[in-house]
């Protein structure tokens, strides 16, 4: 009896040793975040091994910020940002580049969790948000709304961002609906691109296309050949809003943006010209079988494996797509989906753009001042080491006094560049909308509409939609 | 014994503890979400008194009713699939004849212990129609019935279900055959010599035996089933469009997606009447005029 009791002690004693050792710690992300919008594999250099004499060849810029007071004071300050595989050794950078201006303080990293704003919404209504945190149109206004951030208007004249960030970041990325900054910039205007494997147009003798009719052409020739004529990764939300918006913009310019926000129907006979188009595509079976089911994962190696001859993606996508095919690899540099004879139309009005993200400081700061430079720096120092790494031309920063790591740009990074002065943004990702009710129906909507719902249901269900949401 | 059941206070101490527990997460979170129904709150910022508006809008809502026959689909093919299924296996397991006993026994548990993301990660590959097991098998056997799975609006829910019914047929299982070998010998032994055997024994012996048994196998499907998420979460994101949507899948769109968690509780307040008012429809099935002991 004694022998059972002595042995029931140590069982419940194991139980919640086992129990308590499972609680608390932060956990890495190990892989990079599905909507980063910078591109996350390829080598990079790490940051421990830069000698002082590579990192001048970096050109860093110090931005020349006011001093803090008090900042000599020892400080351990969280920051919840992109972390996991590239995003790492960025914010590891821009750590390091933080240091020298501030010795005394300490940045602590947590992995922003992937789950559209849902946990650091639970945080806020706990109070427990770290004090510098990676914000988005999603999470903005509901945090603002409730108080748990702060405005940083003030700040983004006393450091002169407009000194370091571009006219259209300033112009399009700073302001959130109520007119107020919680963020400092970070992350970029990004197009949507359509890459496409040259080696398979050239097998097949495809024209890459330039308009619709030469899209539904090709469509036909690689459904013939087996070849899946464009990759979907149709269970996320924002590439169903991205393909309807390649076809919508030709028309107008705004996209389903326009449509979130009532300024349009879907039964306008512009729209309803471009719902036309998919609709034809679908029925000629542009996406590979089981697209409303596919991941990005799944997509992408489709596409990286020759298996299917165009791909839908930002362009952040664009060292991932060179990894997998290399010179085989391009993109097109405006949607081929106007009417032949009518090309100029909108040619260069692009989905996808950028958003109100950034860094932001929450009410968990004590030091306002001192939480407010770090999370500008922060931003800064981050889309340096995106930019002078990983050669991302779309950097939201001025780029005068920055040096790329690489000796020259790859082909598709030079033709962006040379393209990107062209790009217009009226309408955004589908899930950077205000109007998340819309956006989540859309989602729906469209996803029925690619598995064959008719065009009539799909105007007459967005429509419904549009009423019901829109105030 | 008789003096510690007669002692209400040492009752009292040893069930005070779980009864604080069940109130704290579970009762008074119920009460909570059937408080929240009645306003408009996202969550975080202070919530509108709305009254009965966001119940009129639910039951004027398409994929209120969408929702609720998924649930019905999903607790129908469950309590049919699922119970059937484990009560063939356990007949199965009863017989003399069959050998391994023990072998299938651990094998129809297997699918129960593995984690629902596992289960749904091996279906998702068996369901992908390009290159999957289901869409392979019929090529090899010559028949053209590929099919998109889990991308059909029509076939999905039936796909997802399916998912549900093979992971936890084997716990039914277990339930069943545990009710069934606790049946003392005697009665089947009487029953042997009065000539029953087989199915006849099976039929009716064991199962109206199993009474009791049975009630909470078809509470746990018929329940299961309506609240159904994890398969669909993980498997579908309840799509294509709106297809392999529950109410509970509705809730967490509207609660965690679109932010209206005054709404979202409104769906969550219909699931718990719902599935109480099956509960009580099954207890009154299943209830004897007469208690039996054995």
């Amino acid at each position: 009896m004694k022998k059972n009791a002595l042995l029931s002690t140590i069982l419940a004693a194991s139980l919640i040793f086992g129990l308590t050792a499972c609680s608390g710690g932060k956990s890495e992300q190990t892989d990079p975040p599905v909507n980063d919008t910078q591109s996350n594999t390829g080598t990079v250099a790490k940051t421990e091994d830069i000698t002082p004499e590579e990192e001048s060849a970096y050109g860093i810029y110090a931005p020349d910020i006011p001093e803090i007071e008090g900042s000599d004071v020892e400080a351990t300050l969280r920051v919840c940002t992109y972390y996991g595989g590239d995003s790492t050794t960025f914010a590891e950078f821009a750590a390091e580049q933080i240091k020298k201006k501030y010795p005394n303080v300490t940045l602590e990293f947590e992995t922003l969790p992937q789950d559209g704003g849902q946990t650091i919404k639970t945080r806020a209504a706990t109070g427990d948000l770290p004090e510098i945190l990676l914000l988005d149109s999603g999470t903005i206004e509901t945090l603002a709304e409730s108080g748990s951030i702060y405005t940083l208007d003030e700040y983004v004249n006393k450091f002169s961002i407009k000194n370091y960030y571009t006219d259209a970041i300033m112009e399009n990325c700073l302001y959130s609906q109520d007119g107020n900054i919680y963020q400092f910039p970070m992350g970029s205007i990004s197009p949507i691109l359509w890459y496409y494997n040259k080696t398979l147009f050239e097998e097949y003798n495809v024209k890459v296309p330039e308009n619709f009719d030469e899209l539904l052409e090709a469509v036909v020739v690689f459904r013939e050949n087996d070849i899946i004529p464009l990759a979907m990764f149709g269970k996320e939300p924002w590439p169903l809003g991205a393909f309807f918006d390649s076809f919508a913009v030709k028309e107008n310019s705004g996209g389903c943006y326009a449509l979130s926000k009532g300024e349009a129907k879907a039964s306008d006979e512009d729209y309803q010209k471009a719902i036309g188009k998919m609709e034809q595509l679908i029925e000629a079976g542009i996406f590979q079988d089981g697209v409303t089911n596919t991941d990005f994962d799944t997509a992408s190696a489709l596409f990286k494996d020759g298996r299917c001859a165009m791909f839908m993606n930002g362009c952040w996508y664009t060292a991932d797509a060179l990894e997998g095919l290399g010179d085989d690899v391009d993109f097109m540099v405006f949607y081929p989906t106007a009417d032949e004879g009518n090309v100029e139309q909108n040619q260069y009005a692009m989905t996808g753009g950028g958003d109100t993200s950034g860094m932001g400081v929450t009410k968990s700061a004590e030091d306002v001042d001192l939480a407010a430079s770090i999370a500008f720096l922060f931003s800064y120092y981050r889309e340096v080491a995106q930019y002078e790494m990983k050669s991302l031309v779309t950097t939201p920063l001025q780029t005068d006094n920055l040096i790329l790591e690489a000796d020259e740009l790859d082909h598709i990074s030079q033709k962006l560049l040379d393209a990107i002065d062209n790009y217009t943004y009226n309408t955004r990702f589908l899930n950077t909308f205000p109007n998340t009710k819309f956006s989540t129906g859309f989602t729906e909507e469209m996803q029925k509409f690619l598995v064959g719902e008719s065009r009539e249901d799909f105007t007459v269900n967005v429509d419904k939609l549009i009423d019901k949401t829109v105030q | 014994m008789n003096k510690m059941l007669g002692n209400k206070r040492a009752i009292c101490l040893f069930v005070l503890p779980t009864l604080l527990v069940f109130t704290v997460f579970v009762f008074y979170p119920i009460l909570q979400t059937f408080y929240r129904s009645f306003y408009d709150w996202d969550g975080i910022n202070a919530a509108i008194f709305t009254g009965l508006s966001n119940y009129k809008e639910l039951f004027q809502d398409d994929l209120f009713y969408e929702s609720l026959k998924n649930g019905v689909i999903f607790a129908a093919i469950l309590l049919v699939v699922q119970v059937g299924s484990a009560t063939l296996l356990t007949f199965a397991m009863l017989n003399r004849h069959v050998k391994g006993k023990r072998f299938f026994r651990t094998a129809f548990f297997i699918p129960v212990v593995l984690s629902v993301t596992v289960v749904c990660q091996l279906w998702s590959a068996i369901y992908n129609p390009e290159f999957g097991l289901l869409n392979k098998l019929f090529e090899i056997l010559g028949l053209s019935y590929k099919q998109n799975w889990l991308s059909d609006m029509k076939l999905a829910i039936y796909a997802v279900t399916f998912v549900n019914v093979w992971q936890f047929t084997g716990y039914q299982f277990t339930i069943i055959y545990a009710g069934a070998k606790a049946i003392p010998e005697d009665y089947l032994e009487a029953a042997m010599i009065d000539g029953a055997s087989g199915w006849k024994m099976n039929l009716k012996i064991i199962l109206p035996l199993l009474r009791d048994t049975y009630r909470m196998c078809v509470v746990f499907a018929v329940t299961g089933g309506l609240n159904a998420f994890a398969h669909m979460n993980l498997l579908t994101k309840g799509g294509p469009g709106t297809s392999t949507y529950t109410l509970t899948y509705m809730t967490f769109r509207n609660a965690f997606i679109i932010g209206e968690y005054g709404y979202g509780c409104t769906s969550a307040v219909i699931l718990v009447l719902q599935c109480l008012i099956v509960t009580i429809i099954i207890n009154r099935i299943f209830t004897r005029k007469e208690a039996v002991t054995y």
